[in-house]
């Protein structure tokens, strides 16, 4: 749910229960005041009217056909005793000017005449009907409530937009940073203090996460870097050793082990350094390389190193791709994604590569797709992964098109993987 | 023959030093700069393995001052792998040869070797072995003075044994060396064993008195009859 909506519904449900709320008691406190009004009248009417009727002048004129209408009658004392308090009640009365029920306010009381005879006064006088005027009160809520409505989207789409473009333009700006692209520093044009604050939040946390990536990058740099030579050492100790003629087959063949090993260790090492070093872009030299030559030259270079799998290959360049780049980390691209198609393919298999001015696409057949998210990440291992292989290929390819702003993609169709390189827009 | 090696790394140095020792090298170390910019102006060397990052200066520094001064020593630049621009300014100041970290000490000693034979008997870059003799630069082989024709894998399959005599190689390692990088995960080493087959009919069918031997299915070593 967006903000604007999120406030937009808030607004509308707080000026609901608001508006539900002031038209109750408007109501209410409407209809008491003309309750109150009309019996004040009432009031008046029949202290007229008893004042009038012990006086013994002559009664104004009432019937039905007035508005208001009296009626008095005797009744006994006890009746006079038990019902001796002014009573006020409501009723619906026949106007015969108007020629319908209306409905009256009544009033009644006792009083006592010179003779001590008890007489009841029953007073009544047409009033409001509540319904008329609960709906007529419901209606003009609803329409306030739609017009407020209105008032509110309005408000708050102009409102809370443009009050809110700084928290846009950071969000922009965060999603193209998670996208990996370099966008500068945060956007800060905002006078608000909030805005400011989460600005400097995000600029904050943005290069601290930066620093520790660059440490980290260094480290391992570093590492990779200082491991070289003590490894040289004891690879070049183990080929001393190994010189020795006095050693038994035994011991020749458990050294000739043990450099094996040390070898893929320095073997991986180099490769986390060529990686670090694509990263920190030492690679300046750049120079016009045609892929299509290099391609040729991985698969002549594979075929015969895989020569007893027996694969099919071929070749499709319907134009070459060239671009300028380092012609080292070309090369390494190029024979990462043969060779890993020429390692991974079955006995038999077979191997393609279709090149066109706009990029190429290594594919081999295989038994099941690979994890396209993790695939390019370091260290992804495959159950087809022969010993020595150090994992770091296609994070190397990756790293290097990355440098190069090229784009690089896994993906499986028809039972086969298929990695394509290419110019950012394919 | 007297060898100063300028190297700031300890251990690599003492490996180094050893194996030059155990090949009847005079040896002497300097593990920095002023170090061995005082060992080169007082005592004369047959050929210098000069690292080209130092404490207190470049290698190449050394090596400028070296040619200046006109010191006909031999200088051979040792840097970190894939410094590309190490090898071809080292030699462009005049190194005589550039060998990258990490080497193998048998090739080292064949480099010093074929260096100082380049410098007494001019214009000789072969190496030797028995009596077969490869020139690293023109490609060609001779068994006994007569040119035998190698294709391009088999000539550098002998150039890496004959740089290291009597040596067990790995044939994982020989295979990268002449292969490339990429050959780690092979499946077999079929690829090898057909050159190497080819190799040693062709060395044999010459009259060679020098063969690549097989050691214990894990590798090579090239040994005289």
């Amino acid at each position: 749910m967006k903000l604007v909506t999120k406030i937009i519904l808030g607004l509308s449900a707080s000026v609901l229960i608001a508006l539900g709320l002031w038209g109750v008691v408007f109501y209410f406190s409407l209809v008491g005041e003309l309750t109150e009004e009309i019996d004040e009248t009432l009031a008046d009417y029949s202290n007229d009217i008893i004042v009038w009727s012990l006086a013994g002048e002559p009664l104004p004129y009432s019937d039905a056909v007035a508005y208001n209408t009296f009626e008095i009658r005797e009744v006994t004392p006890e009746y006079a005793a038990a019902n001796n308090r002014i009573r006020y009640w409501e009723s619906v009365t026949y106007i015969q000017s108007q020629d319908e029920d209306v409905p009256a306010r009544n009033r009644s009381c006792i009083f006592r005449d010179a003779d001590d005879r008890y007489h009841e006064l029953i007073v009544s006088v047409p009033t409001i009907e509540r319904d008329s005027v609960s709906e007529h009160i419901v209606k003009w809520t609803v329409i306030l409530y739609v017009v407020l409505l209105m008032a509110i989207v309005g408000i708050d789409l102009t409102v809370v937009r443009s009050n809110l473009r700084p928290l846009d333009e950071l969000l922009g700006w965060l999603d193209s940073y998670s996208r990996g692209e370099k966008p500068g520093p945060v956007p800060v044009d905002s006078r608000v203090v909030e805005f400011r604050r989460l600005s400097a939040a995000a600029q904050e946390a943005v290069d601290r996460l930066e620093g520790q990536n660059e440490e980290q990058r260094a480290f391992i740099g570093n590492v990779s870097h200082e491991l070289q030579t003590p490894l040289a050492v004891c690879i070049g100790r183990i080929e001393m050793l190994l010189a020795d003629p006095a050693l038994t087959e035994h011991q020749t063949v458990e050294l000739m082990k043990l450099a094996r090993s040390l070898r893929d260790v320095s073997r991986l090492n180099s490769t986390l350094l060529m990686l670090h070093r694509i990263d920190n872009d030492r690679f300046p030299e750049s120079e016009r390389v045609d892929f299509s030559e290099l391609v040729e030259e991985g698969i002549g270079l594979y075929s015969e190193i895989y020569s007893t799998k027996a694969l099919a290959v071929e070749v499709d360049v319907s134009g070459p791709f060239v671009r300028d780049m380092n012609m080292q980390l070309a090369r390494m691209l190029v024979n990462n994604l043969i060779k890993n198609a020429f390692v991974h393919s079955r006995n038999g298999g077979d191997v393609a590569v279709t090149m066109s001015p706009s990029g190429f696409t290594v594919s081999n057949a295989g038994d099941e797709p690979l994890d396209g998210n993790l695939v390019f990440t370091r260290f992804y291992r495959q159950s087809s992964d022969k010993a020595g292989s150090t994992g770091l290929g296609l994070a190397l390819a990756y790293s290097i098109c990355r440098s190069y702003s090229l784009d690089i993609s896994y993906g499986w169709a028809d039972g086969r993987h298929r990695f394509s390189v290419g110019s950012a827009s394919v | 023959m007297k060898i100063l090696i300028v190297e700031d790394e300890a251990a690599l140095m003492d490996l180094t030093a050893a194996a030059l020792r155990k090949e009847g090298f005079v040896v002497e170390t300097a593990m920095d700069y002023a170090t061995a910019e005082e060992k080169l102006s007082v005592y004369g060397y047959d050929c210098v393995l000069l690292d080209v990052m130092l404490p207190g200066g470049s290698g190449l520094d050394l090596l400028r001052k070296l040619k200046k001064e006109g010191n006909r020593t031999n200088v051979i630049i040792v840097s970190a792998k894939g410094s590309i621009d190490d090898k071809v300014n080292g030699l462009g100041l005049g190194a005589d040869d550039y060998l990258a970290k990490p080497f193998h000490v048998a090739e080292l000693v064949a480099r010093i070797r074929s260096v100082a034979r380049r410098s007494t008997n001019a214009g000789d870059f072969a190496f030797r072995a028995g009596n077969v003799s490869l020139e690293p630069d023109t490609g060609m082989v001779t068994v006994d003075g007569k040119e035998i024709h190698l294709l391009k894998k088999e000539f550098d399959i002998l150039a890496y044994f004959i740089q290291r005599p009597g040596h067990i190689v790995d044939k994982t390692v020989m295979a990268e060396a002449v292969w490339g990088d990429h050959i780690d995960q092979a499946d077999d080493f079929q690829f090898v064993y057909a050159q190497m087959k080819n190799l040693r009919r062709k060395l044999s069918a010459a009259g060679a008195d020098i063969e690549i031997k097989s050691v214990y299915g894990f590798g090579y070593k090239l040994v005289e009859k």
